[in-house]
């Protein structure tokens, strides 16, 4: 009898393990699903830009008739993003993206009737909004794959990592090129 | 020794701008405590600000006159009867005679009467005060609202009222004066007018006085004043001391009224006269590009229309006021807090589960009762002795734990976004807690964001037990962190408050009206302002407003009501709208209300306007009022660990009962 209930005993121990590895498993899976939700609620944002892109480029050409080549670079780089196939390149198609627009915004400072003008201010506004909000949620991304990369590597939820076989996501790295300093020039201002 | 004066004021209900300099002047120039003169100088009814010789009242009252104060300087006189109670009355076209014990009092048609209506048994005294905390708590220290005159006059006549009343004459001396008590008089004398009610029979003398007096004052603040010798105390049935005491300072506040109509108030300082000169002889000197007209007071004759510019300034600048006080007073009030949700317990698993038990456990006490061949007895009795029983509660105790390992890792699986970027989805955000609506805590009265209020009813063994349970889950609120707002709906969620306290029943803020010491409540509340934690579910915003075909038909609605409006349509101009004429209108709102429609959509909504924080079906949402999601999670851990350790303990039991029974 007491070798049915030393048995019981450890089939009852084994259940519990099984439920804490499948809890485990499952949060695995929860925050593999989130990181993909997270890069494309990403997404969303990135097409609100990229579809607001040529109503603002419609209303500097109306003023910049001398700075076209910052405008084609705007242009280009919205293009750009189409034609990529991998997320890495998808990503550094948009960070070329955002730096033209830096680039626009800070030539537009040389244009004071363009920046009255209405429908500038609010395109302007706009996107440095969802600029803002793109940071707020790569912020996002890189902190759920930080918990995720971490539980990979924590005791016991590695053994399961192992087991089923779950790999290290990559976080969203800025191009070693924006590490460096800002120069500011006024000559042209 | 001469009588000492008295400087009354009449609180200002909303405090002045400059109300702060007054008080710091007065402080230093005349030596008044800061914080008695604002009490003094803000609320509603007469207020003593200070008693001395009369020179020094009269350069406090300079001050106050500049400030706009109503006020009043005088030496009281001292009541020189109480007045005696009528036992009958008789009304004719000339007069109304009042038969008191001892004399008749006449009160002639045309009179100056001084009408005190008083509530005896404090209810207006507490009334006010609920209504000065609930609006404090509601608009805030500078804004706050007090009862209005139809409320008091009806919380007079649902408490103890009394009325005194005055027979004033020329110079507004007391000539003669009655006290009318509800009940007991004989109402005959009111002929047409008299009710069965005692207290209706009482307020028809109040109105048969406003009719037949010439100069007729009707004063209904008495306990709510703060004049020397006019104070209502609480009334005590086992004493009667205190009605008679309180009736004495009923009969000290008519006295003093009566003086204060003698007197007449402190004549304000002329700003019109004043002011409208200065501007005019201002606008002279600017317009004629002389300033020396400002100083000689040449200016009128100069141009004579200088006043009729000072009076358009005057007017501009009082527009320009206007228009800079209305915002102050709209944002100062929030909504009040919506109805709470219906809510439908068969769709709360706690329902089935406390129902399921509930169930079971009335089924194996009736089995037992009825079985009469005992095979369910001996059931239920191998089910404990073999441990069964235990392993069962075993299993509870191990499902209950994982189920807080879940929450544990969920809450630590989830990122913490920033409000401004908010996706939807499950979300984890953190800010400071704001209130969207007016809610106040039913007991202890401050202004938050969450309460949770559980009843307690003391049982015949000394226990307490649950007598009823409410929160404000059903009244959204705001979170706010450094990159904006958005709303956080608390239905059926987990709250951790941080704030606990026990009281008393009917108690509110610090007053105590009850003492029922077998009951007893609990409030949870999240105060405004506090830091939360919040994991739910992040989704669009239900539009609850009416439909478009509900807001067509309510413009075709508003155009039938302006017939001015509707003629526009009457194209053959027969004064008359033909079914053709009609098709054109409605097609004509449906148009305006599409378009109006339309652009509204293309405004921008707030972030707090279009997104919302809340409940999803099987997914958690919890609310804390923490500082850190570690001290959350260690919880979390400690209720998990605390079940396995019950689920060990209940698991060893078992085993050893079934040893036992084996053996």
């Amino acid at each position: 009898m007491t070798g049915w209930i030393v048995l019981g005993v450890l089939l009852l121990l084994l259940a519990a393990v099984i439920i804490y590895v499948i809890i485990i498993y499952n949060g695995f899976v929860a925050l593999k699903y989130n990181i993909n939700q997270d890069w494309s609620n990403i997404d969303v944002l990135l097409k609100q830009r990229y579809d607001e892109l040529p109503k603002l480029i419609k209303v500097c050409e109306g003023y910049m008739q001398h700075e076209q080549k910052t405008l084609e670079a705007v242009i280009k780089a919205r293009s750009a993003i189409n034609s990529t196939s991998s997320d890495h390149d998808r990503m550094q198609a948009q960070s070329i993206l955002t730096d033209t627009l830096k680039s626009l915004f800070m030539v537009v400072e040389r244009y004071p009737e363009l920046k009255a003008d209405t429908g500038f201010r609010q395109l302007s506004n706009r996107i440095t909004e969802i600029e803002d909000q793109i940071a707020d949620r790569r912020e996002l991304f890189n902190a759920s794959v930080t918990i995720y990369n971490t539980r990979l590597d924590q005791f016991p939820d590695v053994i399961v990592a192992r087991l089923f076989n779950f790999a290290v996501r990559e976080l969203w790295k800025i191009d070693p090129v924006h590490r460096a300093d800002v120069e500011v020039s006024f000559q042209h201002m | 020794m001469s009588q000492p004066s008295y400087l009354i004021v009449e609180q200002q209900q909303q405090p002045a701008a400059n109300l702060s300099d007054l008080l710091k002047k007065l402080s230093q120039q005349h030596q008044l405590d800061i914080y008695q003169s604002r009490q003094r100088l803000v609320g509603r009814g007469l207020s003593l600000l200070s008693k001395g010789p009369r020179e020094k009242l009269e350069k406090i009252s300079r001050l106050l006159q500049e400030n706009g104060f109503t006020q009043w300087l005088l030496e009281p006189s001292k009541p020189e009867f109480i007045p005696p109670r009528i036992r009958a009355l008789q009304i004719d076209n000339e007069k109304v005679t009042f038969s008191c014990q001892t004399k008749t009092v006449i009160f002639p048609k045309g009179a100056t009467i001084l009408a005190v209506f008083a509530d005896m048994s404090g209810a207006l005294a507490e009334k006010s005060v609920k209504q000065l905390l609930s609006s404090h708590a509601y608009r805030g220290r500078d804004n706050v609202r007090h009862l209005e005159d139809h409320k008091i006059h009806k919380t007079i006549l649902q408490g103890k009222p009394l009325l005194d009343l005055y027979l004033l004459d020329k110079q507004k001396r007391v000539v003669n004066a009655v006290r009318i008590f509800p009940g007991k008089f004989d109402p005959k004398g009111l002929g047409e007018r008299s009710t069965v009610s005692s207290v209706q029979n009482l307020d028809q003398i109040l109105k048969l006085a406003e009719e037949y007096a010439g100069d007729f004052h009707l004063v209904t603040d008495f306990g709510l004043v703060n004049l020397p010798g006019c104070t209502l105390r609480r009334e005590n049935l086992d004493n009667p001391e205190t009605q008679r005491q309180n009736q004495i300072s009923l009969a000290h506040y008519g006295w003093l009224l009566a003086d204060l109509q003698r007197v007449g108030q402190v004549n304000p300082v002329s700003e019109e006269s004043n002011g409208g000169d200065l501007t005019g002889a201002v606008a002279t000197a600017l317009l004629q590009k002389k300033p020396n007209l400002l100083a000689t007071g040449a200016a009128e004759e100069v141009l004579p229309i200088a006043k009729e510019i000072s009076r358009e300034i005057d007017q501009a600048s009082q527009e320009k006021q206007a228009t800079r006080i209305d915002p102050v007073i709209a944002a100062a009030g929030l909504p009040a807090p919506p109805l709470s949700r219906r809510t439908c317990n068969w769709n709360k698993p706690s329902f089935w589960l406390g129902s399921a038990g509930a169930v079971i456990v009335g089924g194996i006490f009736t089995l037992l009762e009825i079985d009469s061949s005992g095979t369910l007895r001996k059931f239920v009795h191998h089910t404990f002795s073999s441990g069964a029983a235990l392993f069962l509660f075993s299993a509870l105790l191990v499902w209950s734990g994982f189920h807080f390992v879940r929450l544990k890792r969920q809450i630590e699986n989830t990122p913490t976004s920033k409000v401004r970027s908010v996706a939807m989805g499950m979300v984890e955000i953190r800010g400071r807690a704001i209130r969207k609506y007016a809610l106040i805590s039913p007991m202890s009265h401050v202004p938050c964001v969450f309460y949770r209020l559980t009843k307690y009813r003391r049982e015949k063994n000394n226990q307490w037990r649950v007598s009823s349970s409410s929160s404000s889950d059903s009244v959204p609120f705001l979170l706010e962190d450094d990159t904006g707002k958005v709303e956080v709906d608390p239905f059926g969620c987990r709250v951790s408050a941080g704030t606990k306290q026990e009281g008393t029943p009917g108690q509110v803020g610090l007053s105590h009206f009850s003492s029922d010491s077998d009951e007893k409540w609990v409030e949870e509340i999240i105060v405004e302002g506090t830091l939360l934690y919040v994991l739910g579910f992040a989704a669009v915003k239900k539009d609850t407003g009416p439909t478009l075909a509900e807001k067509k038909v309510e413009a075709l609605r508003e155009l039938k009501r302006n017939p001015q409006d509707i003629q526009q349509f009457d194209t053959d101009g027969d004064g008359k709208i033909s079914s053709e004429e009609w098709d054109a209108a409605r097609a004509v709102v449906a148009d305006k209300v599409m378009r109006d429609e339309l652009q509204k959509k293309q405004r921008r909504k707030k972030q707090e306007e279009h997104i919302c924080i809340g409940k999803k079906k099987g997914r958690p949402l919890v609310i804390a009022e923490t500082h850190s999601e570690e001290q959350l999670t260690r919880r979390y851990a400690f209720f998990s660990l605390a079940m396995f350790a019950f689920a060990t303990g209940a698991l060893g039991w078992g085993i050893r009962n079934l040893l036992i029974y084996f053996s």
